[in-house]
């Protein structure tokens, strides 16, 4: 059950009062979203389950600074997402390093040898998943951030909204855009890799 | 439609913003073009790849582990020790400043001695004068030129 406004004030209270069993209330209501929210910047799941841990150390360290103006949950996701930037911020040089010939070596999809259907399939999940990471780390922060939200079920435009600190209107802007550059960038990587 | 073109609207197909008359011959391009049917196929799939990849997996050690990391040391002193190291800066900033204006003042004090110092070490006459002379120009040209300013002529 989520927690409602009065039952936050009291959560907050008592994880303030060093009750740990409150604080493992909040880490069990959250951890899901906060893990996915993670894992959609860094698209590694051990990345993503340390970030998480981070973002929880974090918000445990820094409850007494939690002004109650917004929903408990909206704080904590914005230390998710900032956690998450900064974290793409250090690691970009790893990143770059990656190439387009490191992810498919040398031989050409078409001609791989065929794999029974099963293996292909997620063969090709895999693959999809690496391009469209890649274009997805592309995008800028703020495109990057909307559709990495949005994926997540029960966030609407409105908790997106909130969550970056701008209007819905621009949540529907960002979200257009990043749509628009990442099939813009994967029509011109097929293009050529057909 | 040509391939370049229907390249170039696949977003805006795919999102349905396109106006009816080129989302009709988007359409009309696809039942005509194998390859770019199967272009349009791979980038909707991509996409609906991108927006279906999320963790569902439970983990049920995580709390545990967290409750180590804020259990263990670290966690408290890594904050502990960036305040430290802010602190100790600070001072030593500050400390560095002050021992550069005491030294500044001393250095000066230090020159202008060593200046009066050399010039009576060079000059004998001025050398038998005390430094209190020095500032008083009668006494001075009285010493030099032996002249009593007292005498009448």
């Amino acid at each position: 059950m989520k927690p409602s406004h009065l039952n936050e004030v009291s959560l907050v209270s008592e994880i303030l009062a060093k009750n740990e069993e409150a604080f493992k209330t909040l880490v069990d209501e959250f951890q899901q979203k906060v893990i996915n929210i993670c894992y959609g910047f860094t698209h590694q799941k051990e990345d993503a389950m340390n970030l998480a841990q981070e973002v929880f150390v974090e918000v445990y360290q820094s409850i007494s600074s939690f002004r109650q103006d917004a929903k408990l949950s909206t704080w904590i996701y914005r230390i998710a997402v900032n956690k998450s930037l900064n974290h793409l911020r250090k690691n970009k040089r790893n990143r770059l390093v990656e190439t387009w010939d490191n992810l498919f070596g040398n031989e050409n999809i078409n001609n791989a040898v065929p794999l029974n259907d099963h293996a292909d399939k997620n063969y090709i999940d895999m693959e999809r998943r690496s391009i469209i990471n890649k274009a997805l780390d592309s995008l800028p922060d703020a495109q990057k951030t909307a559709f990495t939200l949005h994926k997540l079920e029960d966030f609407s435009y409105q908790q997106i909204s909130e969550t970056m600190r701008v209007s819905v209107p621009a949540v529907e802007s960002l979200m257009h855009r990043a749509k628009m550059n990442l099939q813009k960038k994967l029509v011109n990587y097929y293009k050529d890799n057909l | 439609m040509n391939c370049t073109s229907f390249h170039k609207n696949i977003p805006s197909f795919l999102e349905h913003s396109c106006d009816l008359e080129l989302e009709k011959q988007m359409k009309s391009h696809l039942e005509k073009c194998e390859s770019c049917s199967l272009l349009l196929q791979q980038v909707y799939l991509t996409m609906q790849t991108a927006m279906e990849d999320v963790l569902h997996e439970d983990d049920v050690y995580f709390y545990s582990r967290l409750r180590s990391r804020l259990d263990t040391p670290a966690a408290g002193q890594k904050k502990f020790s960036l305040q430290f190291t802010l602190a100790i800066s600070t001072f030593a900033v500050a400390a560095s400043v002050f021992l550069g204006i005491m030294l500044g003042n001393n250095l000066m004090h230090y020159e202008s001695t060593s200046v009066n110092n050399s010039f009576a070490s060079s000059n004998p006459i001025a050398s038998e004068l005390s430094l209190s002379d020095l500032n008083t120009p009668s006494s001075v040209y009285y010493e030099l030129f032996n002249d009593d300013p007292n005498e009448s002529e």
